[in-house]
């Protein structure tokens, strides 16, 4: 009876310090997928900084001026009943 | 050897008591106050950010985002550089205005010169590449603390539709005015909270106490909005301001099949990511808060009561138009003193005629003209999804003498808002249903969508009577006193309007708002715009100055819309 009791002790006790092993090691997996998932949020925010600023229209049409390219001034509407060359 | 045991085990005896004794005091008597010191040194929490929702164009494009700031902070005890040269050296960092330099120097000085701070924030709403400037400059004792920075990518265009985010009370972060206002409860987001016991190096302790309150995000807001139809409306209407030499102006493009305002831009403008620099006269969008007297662009609405309630036909002739209108001890003239007798209702319309208009107003009546611009929205607030609508409205119903009711008739004597004066000429443009103006058009969290479907209103008019009107308006853009600008073959149906501007009970002789409505192709509208320049100097009519930049607008909506001519 007492040799049952010291196993299932012993027992008790291995079961005991393997789940605190278990446990401290997936506190420290939380940690660094908490780690990571803090980067990834950073380079997520940087990326829509920089979406956010590279969408601007208001940007692309200095750059677009800047590149010497203008709205067409005059805009001509072709009939398509009227041919604009023909052969003879 | 057993006297060495028996003092052996006296001693163990004595030890295993004082550590029973040791034991007691601490885990009984003190267990208390220890544990107390356990979880204050493994417990830690830390707040969820829930940043504040974007509001985006039609197309997805951002107009207003909440992007990565930074708070710049000095730690008093960590300092070794003396306030004066600290200040000198990060002052430049935070203005952009060479002038503001000096105060900007002098401001950061007193901050780190007040005695008994120990933690002085300097900076607010710092850029990411201000931040790496600083950083890269290795001053001791001043470090940084991450905070929203809300940025406006478009700068001032449709500002005073976005409006801007401030501080409450509390020093929380508030939507003012526009879309930030009015949806600033569903763009704010909650906070969440995460405590939980960690050990010596900061891992989490699984089998400890953990409590966590989830951070809900602000919602996305897609507008209506047309960030080119809007950018084309900023620029066509500054160039008009200068050109013209106005005061203000505005303009607003709606669709008037669903409501949606899908431009609204307003001079003077401001940049909502800098709104402190400016006055709080900047912040009010004039097309929903200030009210002005329309003039003759309110005629068509007055007309298509008219025709709907079928006092007079198109070609009714007008028994008056010979000359000034006499009413009371008012006389009414024409605004170029040029008289047509017998003009049809088609005339008194293409011919922007005041006495016509009298005549038109005696048919209906004023009882049944109060009852029809109440049915066109006059006078009532349209709803729009915008903070700081405002409603002058108008005159109660049976108290409207005959001066009142000739002078409304052609647009004297009563105010409107101009996002009441374009919903109301929206309702000719949808075949007489009137639609309720809507900003924003679907609202997003995470993958979920809920459309704001448009809220169409009752009929107004019957189409018989929409189409009429919509034939004069034809008429009045292509051969009225703004036909010179008109472009042809587009379908455009419109009405000039110049109105005078009530200075303390009478009219000023040289100030006018010079406005233009309309909406094409008529037959099937894409767009109904609305355009008002105030005090312009080069010419006080509408016809030569709202009028064309009306038609400029146009010309590049046309191409932007794929709207081809017929001919």
């Amino acid at each position: 009876m007492t040799k049952k009791i010291i196993i299932l002790v012993s027992l008790l006790a291995v079961a005991t310090v393997i789940l605190a092993i278990d446990s401290s090691a997936k506190g420290a997996v939380l940690a660094s997928l908490e780690n990571e998932s803090v980067t990834l949020e950073k380079e997520n925010r940087q990326l829509k900084d920089d979406l956010v600023s590279a969408t601007s229209l208001t940007n692309t049409q200095k750059i677009a001026e800047e590149a010497g390219l203008i709205k067409p001034e005059k805009i001509i509407y072709l009939n398509i009943l009227e041919p604009v060359a023909s052969l003879q | 050897m057993r006297g060495r045991i028996k003092l052996l085990g006296f001693a163990f005896l004595i030890s295993s008591a004082a550590l029973i004794v040791r034991l007691f005091f601490w885990q009984i008597i003190k267990s208390q106050e220890l544990a107390n010191w356990a979880r204050l040194q493994q417990t830690s929490g830390r707040q969820l950010q829930a940043p504040r929702g974007n509001i985006l164009a039609s197309d997805g494009g951002f107009l207003a985002a909440t992007t990565q700031g930074w708070l710049v902070y000095a730690s008093k005890s960590d300092v070794v550089s003396d306030a004066k040269t600290l200040a000198n050296k990060l002052a430049p960092f935070f203005v952009d205005d060479p002038s503001l330099l000096l105060a900007e120097v002098a401001r950061v000085q007193d901050l780190l010169s007040e005695n008994g701070s120990v933690w002085i924030p300097l900076k607010h709403r710092v850029e990411d590449e201000t931040k790496s400037t600083i950083e890269a400059m290795n001053l001791a004792g001043i470090g940084f603390e991450p905070e929203d920075l809300r940025s406006y990518p478009e700068a001032s265009i449709a500002a005073q539709v976005l409006g801007f985010v401030g501080k409450d009370d509390e020093g929380l972060d508030k939507g003012y005015f526009g879309v930030e206002g009015y949806y600033d409860l569903e763009l704010s987001g909650k906070e969440g909270f995460l405590q939980r016991e960690s050990d010596a190096r900061g891992i989490p302790i699984l089998s400890g106490t953990s409590r966590e309150i989830s951070a809900v995000g602000g919602v996305d807001l897609l507008t209506h909005l047309d960030k080119t139809i809007q950018l084309i409306a900023e620029k066509k209407l500054t160039d008009g301001i200068e050109k013209y030499g106005a005061k203000s102006g505005w303009v607003v493009v709606m669709n008037p099949k669903t409501g949606a305002i899908v431009a609204m831009a307003a001079w003077p403008s401001y940049d909502p990511a800098e709104y402190w620099t400016f006055g709080n006269d900047y912040f009010k969008n004039p097309v929903i808060s200030d009210s002005f007297e329309p003039g003759s662009i309110f005629k068509p609405l007055v007309m298509a009561s008219a025709l709907d309630a079928g006092a007079v036909e198109p070609d009714t002739k007008c028994d008056i138009c010979g000359g000034p209108a006499k009413i009371d001890k008012y006389s009414i003239e024409t605004w170029n003193k040029e008289y047509r007798p017998d003009s049809t209702m088609t005339d008194v319309i293409v011919h922007s005629d005041n006495v016509g208009m009298v005549f038109v107003g005696n048919r209906l009546g004023a009882d049944r003209l109060y009852d029809y611009l109440s049915k066109f929205g006059i006078g009532q607030m349209t709803g729009i999804d915008l903070q700081g609508e405002a409603n002058p409205g108008i005159r109660e119903k049976g108290t409207w003498n005959i001066v009142d009711l000739a002078t409304a008739s052609f647009g004297q004597g009563i105010a409107v808002t101009p996002i009441q004066m374009i919903r109301a000429i929206g309702v000719i443009a949808n075949d007489g249903v009137i639609m309720e103006p809507q900003v924003v058009d679907k609202i997003a969290l995470d993958g979920w969508q809920s459309d704001i479907k448009p809220l169409a209103g009752e009929r107004v008019i019957s189409k018989k009577a929409a189409d009429e009107i919509t034939a004069m308006m034809v008429l009045a853009a292509s051969e009225g006193e703004a036909k010179w600008t008109a472009i042809g073959g587009f379908g455009v149906a419109g009405k000039t309007g110049t109105a005078q501007i009530p200075v303390k009970g009478h009219y000023d002789e040289d100030k006018t708002i010079g406005s233009f409505v309309g909406f094409a192709p008529a037959n099937d509208p894409k767009f109904v715009m609305l355009v008002s320049l105030t005090e312009p100097q080069s010419s006080p009519w509408a016809s030569e100055t709202a009028a064309p930049l009306w038609f400029s607008i146009a010309n590049e909506l046309f191409v932007y819309l794929g709207i081809q001519p017929k001919s």
